[in-house]
């Protein structure tokens, strides 16, 4: 078999992580390149298509409607301003309430749209309330990772999630039972390190007066964004839908996960009338479904070429103990997604677990695979998107500490913050995958 | 734990201008004021003023006002600009102010159709602002405001302080406002929200003719 398709993944990977911006382009030729490579080898071009998970993009394409229309109703923006009058826009408070905010939200939506909606509050009370490099760089930081823990901590948060629950490879219930608690124990180690040993708002003038100001711009500021009730009801009955019918309906009743998203989302759509057009155009993210299917006819013919069946082979015949290969599986998802992204990773690594469920047990090994790539998703500012858009967004801004210093918010900003968050949810991932498998003690 | 105490207010002007764009640079004037006069008092506004007020005369002008009542500046009384509304199927409003525009369009009835351009002298955060005004008001550029146009149609812009030859206007209304403009649509109002002409020279605004409107409405 051609080893022209794994040359062709390898480059592919390497050039979407140096130039992000044409990630997509890259990915779709090179999809196409590699199919190619395959079908003149003597390879089954054909089989790579026909064996994509598609269902994945539609619990993607379906999860992106609900997200857009619990957007469109403003729900978190309407949170995000009580929120900032129940802290009093402390500066103290604003990195563990937002970051615990942004978990929650996270966890429901995708990443990116969590981030549209809280990040342009907390820059305004950013502005307002007074900032400093390192209070700026821990609370966008903090918000960061809490959004990749957030995404980890439901299969409806983040695109590793879905993967694993589109892919077959865990249940709906079993990942969240598992998953949540992982994630919450990351989240509170993280923001417990950062609160009592970083103190990010030291240095940080704590004035009352202006706190009170920046509350009331705050509010001045959203004032017309009024709770449309119209399209939040609809929408939490279609999500409340959707996780009782994948907690509450058997598997052995045979109805997919991505058939569930797929009702919920159509009726929701439906049920929007003359607005679900829209809806559906705004909220299917067309760049991230493309890349996505891109990555998975890529990783489906360099499947063919055998390559993750001699990679997992090699890891198994490591002369380790069970416990030491499922930690070295996870340590190589987060460097590998440190530096190359969670979709690549994720991705590529699924085929590489397989193998290794039969000798460790499905949940340890999805579990901890889940958990690699969100601490790698932590690591640098430009693991994950959410990280470009962030500094993005606080430039924008032009944030200036009291004195009138301009801020910034960078890649070597980030770096501190992601070391943290790296090594807590690194961590927090292998010792949960080690305690599943009943390891611990090897 | 930091004892909690009062620095001298400064280092506002990023969320300033923030507010500036969305809200208008009146309204963010008198939502800043009235917040540091809710929040500290005379002391709090004089702070607030000697941060921004030399460089947005409209927060000068709002802090003097401010501080000569002792109170906190009310809202503008819009009813001067809802009579001239009567009968109108379109109202284009050139240059937001939010407290201008707010009341109007919640006063006016549903089939009246707004439409609003925003002056990009400061930054706008296009999101929040769809999210505060639609669908109520539909946002144009000056490229396509002119379809409301009709003899059931008017332009509102706000002007910050006026006399009998000159008003003061944000710089999206002479953008705007041309020969033919003037013919398209019933009236053109300005909105007074100032008053008299500010005393400092009024920065980021523009100097027009006070003929350019056949209504001038006071709201002070």
């Amino acid at each position: 078999m051609t080893v022209v398709p794994l040359v062709i993944f390898a480059a592919a990977i390497l050039a979407q992580a140096r130039h992000p911006d044409r990630r997509l382009p890259i990915v779709l030729v090179a999809a196409g390149l590699a199919l190619l490579a395959l079908a003149l080898g003597g390879g089954r071009a054909q089989a790579v298509l026909a064996a994509l998970p598609w269902d994945v993009l539609i619990i993607l394409a379906a999860l992106g409607v609900v997200s857009r229309v619990l957007a469109l109703s403003h729900v978190f923006t309407r949170l995000a301003v009580v929120t900032t009058r129940g802290i009093g826009a402390s500066p103290a408070l604003l990195v563990p309430v937002a970051s615990a905010s942004m978990f929650v939200i996270s966890g429901l939506v995708n990443n990116i749209t969590a981030l549209v909606l809280v990040l342009p509050v907390v820059i305004t009370i950013l502005q307002l309330s007074g900032t400093t490099e390192r209070h700026l760089r821990w609370t966008i930081g903090s918000l960061l990772v809490a959004c990749n823990l957030g995404g980890a901590a439901t299969p409806i948060g983040d695109f590793p999630a879905v993967l694993l629950l589109g892919a077959g490879a865990m249940e709906f219930v079993a990942y969240l039972r598992l998953a949540l608690p992982t994630a919450t124990a990351g989240l509170v180690l993280f923001l417990g390190i950062v609160v009592a040993v970083v103190q990010p708002a030291r240095g940080v003038p704590v004035d009352v007066l202006r706190r009170r100001i920046t509350v009331a711009v705050v509010e001045g500021l959203h004032d017309r964004i009024r709770l449309q009730r119209r399209l939040l009801v609809p929408a939490l009955l279609a999500l409340g839908s959707m996780l009782a019918a994948w907690t509450l309906v058997p598997p052995r009743v045979g109805v997919p996960v991505h058939l569930i998203a797929w009702l919920g989302a159509g009726l929701l759509v439906f049920f929007l009338g003359s607005r679900g057009r829209a809806v559906v155009m705004e909220g299917v993210d067309v760049e991230a479904t493309l890349f996505i299917f891109g990555l998975l006819v890529m990783v489906g013919a360099v499947r063919e070429t055998g390559l993750f069946t001699t990679l997992a082979g090699a890891l198994q015949a490591l002369p380790l103990p069970p416990a030491g290969h499922l930690a070295l599986f996870v340590g190589v998802a987060a460097v590998s997604t440190g530096f190359f992204s969670a979709g690549p990773s994720m991705a590529a690594l699924l085929e590489v677990a397989a193998p290794l469920v039969n000798q460790l047990g499905a949940d340890a090994v999805y579990i901890g695979l889940a958990f690699g790539v969100c601490a790698g998703s932590s690591l640098f500012l430009t693991a994950a998107t959410s990280g470009p858009l962030a500094q993005s967004m606080v430039e924008r801004a032009g944030l200036t500490d009291v004195a009138g210093r301009r801020l910034q918010f960078s890649f070597l900003s980030f770096v501190p913050v992601g070391l943290v968050g790296f090594a807590i949810i690194l961590t927090v991932g292998i010792g949960a995958a080690l305690i599943i498998s009943g390891r611990v003690g090897s | 734990m930091t004892p909690e105490a009062t620095t001298p207010l400064s280092g506002f002007e990023p969320a300033f201008r923030t507010c500036a764009g969305e809200l208008g640079v009146w309204s963010a004037a008198r939502l800043f004021v009235n917040a540091a006069w809710a929040a500290g008092g005379e002391t709090a506004v004089e702070a607030l003023h000697d941060d921004l007020g030399l460089r947005y005369p409209v927060v000068d002008d709002v802090a003097r006002r401010v501080l000569t009542v002792r109170a906190p500046l009310g809202p503008p009384r819009v009813d001067g600009v809802l009579a001239r509304c009567e009968g109108l199927r379109a109202l284009v409003v050139v240059g937001v102010e939010a407290a201008l525009l707010g009341p109007v369009v919640d006063s006016l009835p549903p089939q009246v159709d707004v439409v609003a351009l925003f002056d990009s002298t400061f930054p706008v955060d296009a999101t929040r602002v769809q999210a505060s005004w639609a669908p109520r008001v539909r946002l144009a550029d000056l490229a396509s405001f002119q379809r409301a146009a009709g003899s059931r149609s008017a332009l509102v812009t706000p002007v910050y302080g006026a006399d009998v030859f000159r008003a003061v206007v944000a710089p999206i209304w002479v953008r705007a406002h041309g020969p033919e403009v003037r013919l398209q649509f019933r009236r053109l109002i300005g909105v007074n929200l100032v008053g008299p002409r500010m005393a400092a020279y009024p920065r980021w605004l523009i100097d027009t003719p006070a003929d350019d409107f056949t209504d001038l409405v006071e709201t002070v």
